[in-house]
C-alpha cells in the first residue's frame, strides 16, 4: 500500500504510547465464574486462558457453538448475550474469531511467536 | 481464535436490538430474498436517511428494523453448496458497500479503504 519503514515505525511509536502492557486478571476464569465478569476488560487475560485451554481439549466448532451460539450463552439465566458481544467493539471480536476459524491455529501460533520474539521482556498473551 | 472469544467476553453489549432473543427461537428459513434486494430496500427507506452517529448508536436506533429486513435472507446451513453460494452473495454485497462506497466524484477510487477492508474482513 506504499507505506515506508518510517511510516511503520512512526505508527508503532504512536501505538506504544497509547497501549498498556499486558497484565494478569484479578482472578482466573473457570466454567463456574464465566458469567460473573462478562464485559469487564480487567478479565481479558482470564477469558483468554479459559478459551485457550478449552480449544486444546475440544474441537473449534464445538467451543464456538457452546460459548457463542447456544441459548445458555445468550438469553438463558443471566442473559450473557455472547453473540451480541461478538459484534460489539465495531465487530472486532468477530473479526478475530473469523481469522481463527479461517486459519485455524496458525494465526494464534504465529502471533505467539511474533510477540514472544519482539517483546521478550513483557508478558505475551498467547496460549501457553 | 481464543483472542476473538476472549474479546467477545469482555466487551459490553451495545444493544440487544439487532440480535434479540427471538433470533434464537425462530427458524433460519426466511423468504430467501437476495442480499442486494435487502440493501436496495435500506437505501430507499427514509428512516435511514441522514443518520450521523457511531456503529453502536446505529445498532441501538435501527437494530430492530435491520433485524426485520435481514430476517428475509435465508440460508440452509446444512447444505455446503448453498452456504458457499450465500457466502459469495455476501462477498459481492460487501464489495458493493465498501468499493462503491469508496468512490468519490472527482477523486476516483480510494484504494486504501478497499484494501484495508479486504485485509481486515
Amino acid at each position: 500500500m506504499g507505506g515506508t519503514q518510517e511510516h511503520l515505525e512512526a505508527i508503532w511509536d504512536q501505538h506504544v504510547a497509547l497501549e498498556r502492557l499486558a497484565y494478569h486478571s484479578p482472578a482466573a476464569i473457570t466454567e463456574h465464574t464465566f458469567y460473573d465478569h462478562l464485559g469487564d476488560e480487567e478479565y481479558y487475560q482470564g477469558y483468554l486462558y479459559f478459551f485457550c485451554d478449552l480449544l486444546l481439549k475440544k474441537p473449534i466448532h464445538a467451543v464456538v457453538e457452546e460459548w457463542i451460539f447456544a441459548p445458555k450463552a445468550n438469553f438463558d439465566g443471566q442473559k450473557p448475550e455472547m453473540l451480541n458481544r461478538l459484534l460489539a467493539g465495531i465487530l472486532h471480536p468477530m473479526l478475530y474469531l473469523g481469522y481463527g476459524l479461517e486459519f485455524r491455529y496458525v494465526t494464534s501460533i504465529a502471533w505467539g511467536i511474533i510477540i514472544t520474539s519482539t517483546l521478550a521482556s513483557q508478558p505475551a498473551w498467547s496460549c501457553r | 481464535m481464543p483472542t476473538g472469544l476472549a474479546q467477545a467476553a469482555v466487551h459490553k453489549i451495545a444493544s440487544s436490538a439487532l440480535l434479540p432473543k427471538s433470533v434464537f427461537e425462530t427458524s433460519t428459513y426466511g423468504r430467501g430474498t437476495h442480499a442486494f434486494s435487502i440493501l436496495a430496500r435500506i437505501m430507499r427507506d427514509h428512516r435511514f436517511n441522514n443518520f450521523v452517529g457511531s456503529f453502536d448508536s446505529a445498532q441501538t436506533k435501527f437494530g430492530t428494523v435491520i433485524q426485520q429486513l435481514a430476517a428475509e435472507w435465508a440460508v440452509d446451513g446444512t447444505n455446503p453448496k448453498e452456504v458457499a453460494k450465500k457466502v459469495q452473495e455476501l462477498s459481492f454485497m460487501n464489495v458493493m458497500i465498501y468499493v462503491v462506497g469508496g468512490w468519490r466524484d472527482g477523486e476516483g477510487f480510494h484504494n486504501a479503504d478497499f484494501t484495508l477492508w479486504v485485509i481486515s474482513q
